[in-house]
């Protein structure tokens, strides 16, 4: 029987899932994705959390306790960094340590220090994800060539326009299509953590939200990486969180692309380093008077109702700016 | 040119020794008050931790009194504090002070050139000793404390250790020479020494961990380890500036003095995860196994490192059977509460202890 590989469906899941899961697939592991987040899985992972910090965080832990007794591994990569000059916020490094000390009965955690995009992973840190399940160092090492083109695909559909969950839907095999162009309608950015954005549970779903109210969605990640590059040199000190580069390059991309008309940021509660950066693209907005900018603090108990009420205003400023111009 | 730098503790002194040698003007923020407190939130973003608040509150209060040059560290992540300057600079910035930002980061030789440009035409062997006199003063001061975390617990006069310390603390301070400053550590350690001191008590060990900013800055903390000495507790603390300091020195980043912390931590915490973490957990470890009788975990509201030492402090506590008190501080925190639950963790360490003591019997 396969070995069970469980990926929690939380956190850079919806960055990496299609790399790591045909890196396991080709070397004959089954990997088990859990369910999308739910109020019932978050309120699991909740009742084991010790203090207080941002929903991300929180939810990861539902996601492991519904995966612990389907899997024989937990791939929870310990990740330090993932490109160079830039790391993750702390509580990434530190995860797999606390997720044993405070669930001490999980399945072996696959803790590797993963460092990909810019020059790949490192080799050893390759072969230590793959060893447990070939030997092979050759085996893994195609494996892992196999899933960085697979990845590849992957962003590349994303930087043609649809969302990193479009993207891995196509990637499992599910038909997506496409959303219409519809002349005139609102283009709106969304940007943040793309574990919180993207996650329907945590942002309330509000891509599917803002397509009902007739926008076309934009996110950073179809922003070519040297654009954020270059409009993140002009900070006075380099950006070093890998998605707070992401973010307020981006976010200064938008406010400079006359085809956006609004933008939004989505923050998690208590995020330590969106706290920051919110500063700094508030700073930005406020003095951008053709852009309409919002900032969405969420936690777990933002309601729906509030959730529109704020989109609907925010859609009608930006018709408001639209008809004066 | 005026210089200031934000508090952080005793390490004003540090910065204060080096620049009065260079021949520098130096206006040090006044002490953190709630006004610092006020002022620093009300201009900081609303969720940003604790000391980023703070230190904004010290630059605004020393911009008033006439500074007009800041000195910032600005490390390079993955926590928040390298940020800080930049983020400080542009709340400033909009406020409309008008000043010039020096940042020293691990960049060395940058950081050379501008200490350089700071030193006037002072040679190399000048800066050097105003580095050495500025380390050895605050080295002084921390022996100080030291000493008063020791003594307190035993004092008869509830008060007079902090009497006898505040007075150390203002005679150190006033030296800026070498031969000075030996006379000053001559009379201040006499001083402390001199507090009349009941010997027969039998005083509960605590270890204080936790983020650097607020373990080190008693305001901050509402005076955690003050309090906890006067309710008759001995105060131990793997946090000091100096430490801090020569850690941040490339060469001493592995092998300085936080070696045995990190090792002691390593069976709970692979990896460095930035900030205190892994000296919160280092440190309670070594605690628990040096018969301490508890911790006391001081953390900032939102800290990322913290929260993660927390959640693993949560094992260490079960396996190495240490009662841990965690104080999350904000804006916000009030003495009385604070004060409540200090009496109530010592009242329970005081019971756990007497259990013991009949237990071995
Ligand atoms: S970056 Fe923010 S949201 Fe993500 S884990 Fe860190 S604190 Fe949480
Ligand atoms: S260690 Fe904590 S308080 Fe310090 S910068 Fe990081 S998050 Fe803020």
């Amino acid at each position: 029987m396969a070995i069970k590989v469980g990926i929690p469906r939380a956190l850079l899941y919806y960055r990496f899932y299609p790399l790591w899961k045909t890196f396991f697939t080709e070397l004959g592991a089954e990997v088990i994705v859990s369910e999308p987040t739910t109020q019932e899985i978050f309120k699991k992972g909740l009742k084991k959390f010790v203090g207080d910090t941002c929903l991300p965080i929180k939810m990861v832990f539902g996601h492991v306790i519904t995966l612990a007794d389907k899997v024989d591994y937990l791939f929870i990569p310990r990740l330090v960094s993932i490109e160079r000059d830039t790391c993750l916020c702390p509580h990434f490094a530190g995860l797999p340590d606390v997720l044993c000390a405070i669930m001490p009965d999980l399945p072996p955690i696959l803790d590797i220090h993963f460092n990909v995009r810019k020059k790949g992973a490192t080799m050893k840190s390759i072969y230590e994800a793959g060893k447990r399940f070939n030997k092979n160092p050759f085996k893994v090492y195609r494996a892992y060539q196999k899933a960085q083109r697979e990845y590849e695909k992957f962003l590349k559909r994303i930087k043609d326009g649809i969302t990193p969950q479009e993207a891995i839907k196509i990637f499992d095999g599910e038909e997506v299509s496409p959303p219409e162009k519809k002349k005139g309608g609102l283009n709106i950015a969304l940007i943040g953590n793309p574990y919180t954005v993207y996650d329907s549970f945590s942002s309330l779903d509000i891509i599917q939200r803002l397509r009902k109210l007739g926008a076309r969605i934009y996110t950073s990640e179809m922003i070519p990486d040297e654009i954020i590059e270059e409009k993140v040199r002009t900070l006075s000190k380099k950006i070093y969180w890998s998605f707070g580069k992401e973010t307020v390059g981006s976010a200064f991309h938008f406010l400079d692309s006359p085809e956006i008309d609004g933008l939004i940021y989505i923050i998690s509660f208590e995020c330590g380093p969106d706290s920051l950066l919110k500063e700094i693209v508030d700073d930005k907005a406020r003095k951008n008077k053709r852009v309409a900018y919002m900032s969405l603090v969420i936690d777990e108990h933002t309601g729906e109702t509030g959730m529109d009420t704020r989109l609907d205003a925010f859609i009608e400023m930006i018709k408001r700016r639209r008809a004066k111009k | 040119m005026k210089i200031t730098f934000p508090h952080m503790g005793t390490i004003g002194i540090l910065g204060e020794a080096i620049f009065k040698r260079f021949g520098r003007e130096v206006i040090l923020p006044p002490k953190t008050s709630k006004r610092t407190l006020t002022l620093g939130s009300r201009y900081s973003p609303e969720f940003a931790c604790l000391p980023l608040k703070v230190t904004l509150g010290n630059l605004i209060e020393a911009l008033e009194n006439g500074a007009d040059t800041i000195l910032m560290l600005a490390a390079s992540g993955p926590c928040r504090f390298g940020y800080y300057a930049t983020l400080q600079n542009l709340i400033l910035k909009n406020l409309d002070y008008e000043y010039e930002l020096i940042t020293l980061d691990y960049n060395m030789p940058n950081n050379l050139r501008k200490l350089k440009r700071l030193a006037k035409r002072k040679n190399c062997f000048q800066i050097g000793e105003a580095f050495r006199f500025g380390f050895l003063k605050l080295l002084t001061m921390e022996k100080m404390e030291r000493l008063a975390h020791r003594i307190r617990p035993y004092e008869i006069k509830k008060g007079s250790t902090t009497k006898a310390y505040e007075e150390t603390s203002r005679i150190i301070r006033r030296t800026f020479s070498f031969k000075k400053l030996r006379q000053a550590r001559r009379k201040a350690t006499s001083l402390l020494r001199g507090v009349s001191l009941n010997r027969t008590r039998n005083p509960l060990k605590i270890g204080v961990v936790g983020e650097t900013y607020t373990v080190l800055e008693p305001y901050v903390n509402l005076e955690v380890e003050r309090k906890l000495g006067e309710m008759g507790c001995e105060i131990h603390r793997p946090v000091w500036a100096t430490d801090y300091i020569i850690s941040m020195l490339p060469i001493f980043n592995r092998w300085g003095p936080r070696r045995k912390y990190r090792k002691a931590a390593r069976p709970y915490l692979k990896q460095e995860v930035g900030g205190e973490c892994i000296v919160s957990i280092g440190g309670t470890v070594l605690y628990a196994r040096g018969g301490f009788d508890g911790i006391v975990h001081i953390a900032p509201f939102t800290c990322l490192p913290e929260i993660v030492a927390q959640g693993i402090l949560s094992k260490v506590k079960k396996e190495l059977n240490i009662p841990i008190l965690t104080l999350v501080l904000d804006e916000h925190t009030a003495q009385a509460g604070l004060v409540t639950r200090l009496e109530a963790f010592v009242d329970l360490l005081e019971r756990r202890r007497n259990k013991k003591v009949i237990g071995d019997r």
